[in-house]
């Protein structure tokens, strides 16, 4: 068996792009003691340190200019203030899981720019397909689209619960946050559309939790699960 | 993302205790859109990123539209730090992606070859180089650095990090960040022979 230790000029390679990092003190005790090895027989990576550390040396008191940080700062306070009073919909819509919402809404938005020629086409084409959409049943007896909250499922849902889509952006942190900020938990979701059931602790009041959660770029939609009773006093 | 549209008001972070408060603290209160906290990270990292943005960039009249860009990048999106890495990772990752942006844009990359650099810097090879100020030597040899390069030198050498940190910041393989430095070595040695050839028996004995 050969029980002799490697030489330590073998990796005369590994070590040389190694200097740099022995200069600056930034080696783990393995990396550095293995460079220090290396360094008692090698007399060429010697004088590449030596002259590494001169440079190491240069650079880390190398003071550059010394410039006050408070107008700057003040400057991107500015500019963070005027971002966040700008109104929302100039942002960009968000994609993914929420991105049928907002092409929904862009839908809806853009109508008046499209061509008049496209609207009487779109008209034509619902006056034909309307008949056929009031009288056929999709496979299974289904209806074939759905809303936020299904009619028909609505009984599974208490007073106390929210339907909520978060942005694509959102992290799980952004929403565990949101979610205890409200003092509420997920109670079902993602559905497939991207919605979350989000019920209230101990019936906490559903208005203050759905304009916190309005309120939040992480949130594209908040409403109560069930319709909310008129408050005292309201009309109608 | 959290909602920063309403900032919170809150009493500034005391110089004498924002000195003991972490990055990683300052970066938590942050995402509760504390502008104190954000106040206390951004004059301490001011320096530094005005520092490394120079040194990318060799651009004065850039610098503090980098470091802004940077900064507000953490203001927006510090509920996506990882706690897990260190905070000055996080941060001159941001810099470093905002220097290499900054200069794509006004094609700043330049790359200059070993032969080239040699015509214009006038004495090179002679002995006064020695009696140049080193601040104008550091700058002349960062100059004919492509920045990757640049980056290397500075993060290890004025920061003290180690490769694996740089290759974070630099998101590209540990290997990588020590051939860049192996180059950036090899030209400056090409570029100053004498000034970088310290071979007094003190030196080297210090080596060790």
């Amino acid at each position: 068996m050969n029980t002799e230790a490697p030489s330590p000029y073998a990796n005369h390679d590994q070590v040389s792009l190694l200097l740099p990092w022995y200069a600056n003190d930034s080696l783990d005790a393995a990396e550095r003691e293995q460079v220090a090895a290396h360094l008692r027989v090698c007399l060429s990576c010697r004088q590449e340190l030596a002259g590494q550390a001169a440079l190491a040396k240069r650079l880390r008191h190398d003071p550059l200019l010394e410039i006050s940080a408070k107008p700057s700062f003040e400057r991107l306070m500015r500019r963070i203030d005027a971002d966040a009073q700008a109104p929302v919909h100039r942002q960009s819509p968000p994609r993914g899981k929420t991105a049928w919402l907002a092409d929904w809404i862009a839908s809806l938005t853009d109508f008046p720019a499209k061509p008049r020629l496209a609207a009487v086409a779109a008209a034509m084409l619902l006056a034909l397909a309307l008949p056929l959409l009031l009288t056929a049943t999709p496979p299974g007896g289904q209806p074939a689209y759905h809303t936020v909250a299904d009619a028909g499922s609505l009984d599974r849902f208490t007073r106390d619960d929210l339907r909520v889509v978060f942005a694509d952006q959102a992290t799980k942190q952004d929403i565990d946050r949101l979610i205890s900020a409200i003092q509420g938990k997920i109670v079902d979701g993602p559905s497939p559309a991207g919605v979350y059931t989000i019920r209230l602790a101990g019936g906490g009041a559903v208005e203050p939790a759905l304009a916190q959660l309005r309120g939040s770029q992480s949130v594209v939609f908040a409403e109560p699960a069930l319709p909310q009773a008129a408050k005292p006093g309201q009309g109608g | 993302m959290p909602n920063r549209s309403m900032r919170k008001e809150s009493a500034p972070v005391a110089d004498a205790a924002s000195a003991e408060i972490s990055d990683t603290a300052l970066i938590a209160r942050i995402c509760a859109a504390d502008p104190a906290a954000f106040e206390t990270l951004y004059k301490r990292y001011y320096p530094k990123l005005f520092r490394f943005s120079l040194r990318m960039t060799r651009r004065l009249d850039q610098v503090e539209e980098i470091i802004n860009d940077v900064m507000y990048v953490v203001w927006k999106k510090a509920s996506s730090f990882q706690p897990e890495t260190r905070a000055s990772t996080w941060i001159f990752g941001i810099a470093y992606k905002k220097c290499l942006k900054s200069m794509a844009e006004r094609a700043q990359a330049e790359h200059l070859e070993l032969s080239d650099a040699e015509a214009l810097i006038p004495g090179v090879h002679d002995r006064g180089l020695k009696d140049v100020e080193l601040e104008d030597w550091v700058a002349v040899a960062f100059g004919h650095l492509p920045p990757d390069q640049r980056a290397v030198l500075e993060l290890a050498y004025h920061h003290g990090l180690h490769y694996q940190e740089i290759a974070q910041i630099m998101d590209c393989p540990e290997n990588t960040v020590k051939t860049r430095m192996f180059h950036a070595r090899k030209k400056i040695k090409a570029l100053y022979p004498d000034l970088l050839a310290d071979t007094t028996a003190e030196s080297l004995g210090n080596a060790l």
